[in-house]
């Protein structure tokens, strides 16, 4: 037994010895995640409602908006880039990591709420539009497209247009038994102990580690077997941990309702979900589009839940037809 | 830092003693000094897990061992966790008993975005009480992830080209408290239940499924 232990320290010493000369804390900034805006004044980034987020824009300011929301709540945008093609369609393309996720500022936990999300786009459009005639289009993906429609529940006045892309439901309940069916866990499957197994490694209360943990744990979105669909991994900058737990936990404890008036708006939106999302499909769509009273529906053809990435070349034709409508 | 390391790796590892065993005090035999155990369950995913000690006694009762457990999945030794430990019978009166146990452990975990290797160590107090054919007792321990490398793949890289491969101290610890108990079937064979939660140290995040729950199957010979 003496003679296994000297064998196990040694290995250890030696793996440490060798591996590397680097013996770093998680907590440090800039080694497991990206530098977020307010610690790197390189990345492009605006101040509105007290918060610093990270932006990008496309194409001729004085055009329509085109504003593209993230999923998560707690991804970013960088999956969503192909979207910046819309420029050349005549649409003044805004992009924004939301409050707390990707590029932007962090959090803490107590600040979040749903109205949160809200007010931000908010923010985010009157920081950008030029003249009060400037047609407002809102484009979003999965929690994104919640985010769009939570926004035209209540500023119908504002939205000319909704490019929705698989939102898991509009209302608290359909959208928790959305989440439950992408989650579904394999006792026995990799995919499942890897994301649990991972808990015994790494804990933390503090972001950059939370971060860096919900990055490893999101390769559960694109491991085999997963329900949503996707062939393999997407690009993003950083999970917001501590935006998304906050976030669905907010909503669990008081439910929302994104439909209280959406049957006042009567302008036709464009609703995708993909045809390979296991835990979506078209009695999903069809329920949850149905809060809209003008609706294209649409399922696009050889992709799951991350269209604009993975299914670009059966998403942009449509999305493209149906934005020249309204611009 | 680097000595910091290796002064707790030191430390822990000098311990030397088996953690996976369930062990009943009472049922040990002087003829029967090996033990292989079997332990099916949840403990961070379903693992199994198999184990070999060997019991001694100076001045008290100890039994010292190894341990290695595997989650379920595919891709059979991406993942794995390997315990070098023991527990030792620090009090003993009217079959009531208090066990203290200590491990080093040294842990793999490899997905499509990182590989790490990560030593660390394991401590807990057993209290109960024993009989020669039973016993049942409450556990309480804390499991630290002491020192940990991260080694990440193309796909993380692309993610973030920044992302430094290196060692990090530390990277986490959970308190587990618990029960167990078992019972000899025959002169040979135990079989034995561990039943209980996880915390995260500090205010940290706690796991996904902050629970353990292992069946253990015993062989002395």
């Amino acid at each position: 037994m003496k003679n296994l232990l000297r064998v196990f320290l040694a290995a250890a010493m030696v793996a440490i010895t060798v591996t590397s000369c680097d013996i770093l804390e998680p907590e440090d900034p800039g080694l497991l995640v990206p530098l977020t805006v307010d610690e790197d004044p390189s990345l492009p980034s605006i101040a509105v409602n007290g918060t610093q987020l990270h932006s990008e824009t496309f194409g001729n300011p004085d055009d329509p908006l085109l504003v593209v929301l993230h999923g998560g709540p707690g991804g970013d945008y960088r999956s969503l880039l192909n979207c910046n093609k819309f420029s050349a369609d005549g649409f003044f393309v805004v992009f924004y990591d939301q409050r707390g996720s990707g590029l932007s500022r962090r959090h803490n936990r107590e600040i979040y709420t749903t109205q949160l999300f809200i007010d931000d786009l908010d923010a985010v459009i009157k920081y950008y539009r030029r003249r009060a005639d400037q047609k407002v289009v809102l484009l979003g993906q999965s929690w994104g497209a919640m985010l769009a429609t939570a926004y035209v529940n209540e500023h119908p006045d504002v939205v000319s247009g909704v490019v929705m892309i698989e939102p898991g439901g509009f209302t608290w309940p359909d959208a928790e038994a959305y989440v439950e069916r992408c989650r579904s866990p394999k006792v026995f499957d990799e995919t499942s102990n890897d994301y649990l197994y991972l808990d015994q490694i790494i804990t933390g209360s503090d972001h950059i580690k939370l971060d860096y943990k919900a990055a490893l744990q999101g390769a559960a979105d694109y491991s085999d077997g997963n329900k949503v669909g996707n062939p393999g991994p997407y690009p993003f900058w950083r999970k917001g941990a501590v935006c998304g737990f906050a976030a669905t936990d907010y909503a669990r404890d008081h439910s929302f309702d994104f439909t209280t008036r959406l049957r006042q708006f009567t302008t036709k939106v464009l609703f995708t979900y993909s045809e390979l999302n296991e835990a979506y499909g078209r009695a999903h769509a069809q329920h949850v589009s149905s809060a809209y009273p003008n609706v294209q529906l649409v399922e696009i053809k050889g992709t799951g839940h991350e269209i604009p990435y993975f299914g670009w070349d059966g998403f942009y034709p449509v999305a493209s037809a149906y934005l020249n409508t309204i611009k | 830092m680097k000595h910091l390391v290796m002064a707790i790796l030191v430390v822990t590892a000098a311990a030397e003693a088996v953690h996976s065993q369930n062990i009943n005090w009472r049922s040990l035999d002087e003829n029967q000094r090996n033990t292989v155990q079997l332990n099916l369950g949840y403990d961070y995913g379903v693992t199994s897990q198999l184990g070999y000690s060997r019991s001694f006694t100076i001045v008290r009762p100890l039994v010292v061992g190894v341990d290695f457990s595997v989650p379920m999945g595919s891709t059979l030794l991406d993942d794995f966790k390997v315990r070098i430990g023991g527990q030792v019978e620090l009090v003993e009166t009217g079959g009531f008993s208090v066990t203290v146990k200590i491990a080093s452990n040294f842990r793999r975990y490899q997905t499509q975005l990182v590989r790490i290797v990560s030593f660390g160590s394991d401590l807990g107090v057993l209290a109960g009480y024993y009989t020669s054919s039973w016993y049942a007792a409450g556990e309480f321990g804390f499991d630290k992830a002491v020192a940990t490398h991260l080694r990440h793949s193309d796909i993380m890289k692309a993610s973030f080209p920044g992302i430094r491969d290196a060692w990090y101290v530390p990277t986490g610890g959970n308190y587990y408290f618990g029960i167990q108990g078992g019972a000899s079937l025959g002169r040979s064979f135990d079989v034995s239940l561990r039943l209980g939660r996880t915390r995260a140290q500090m205010h940290d995040e706690g796991a996904v499924v902050p629970y353990y729950a292992q069946v253990g199957f015993g062989l002395k010979f």
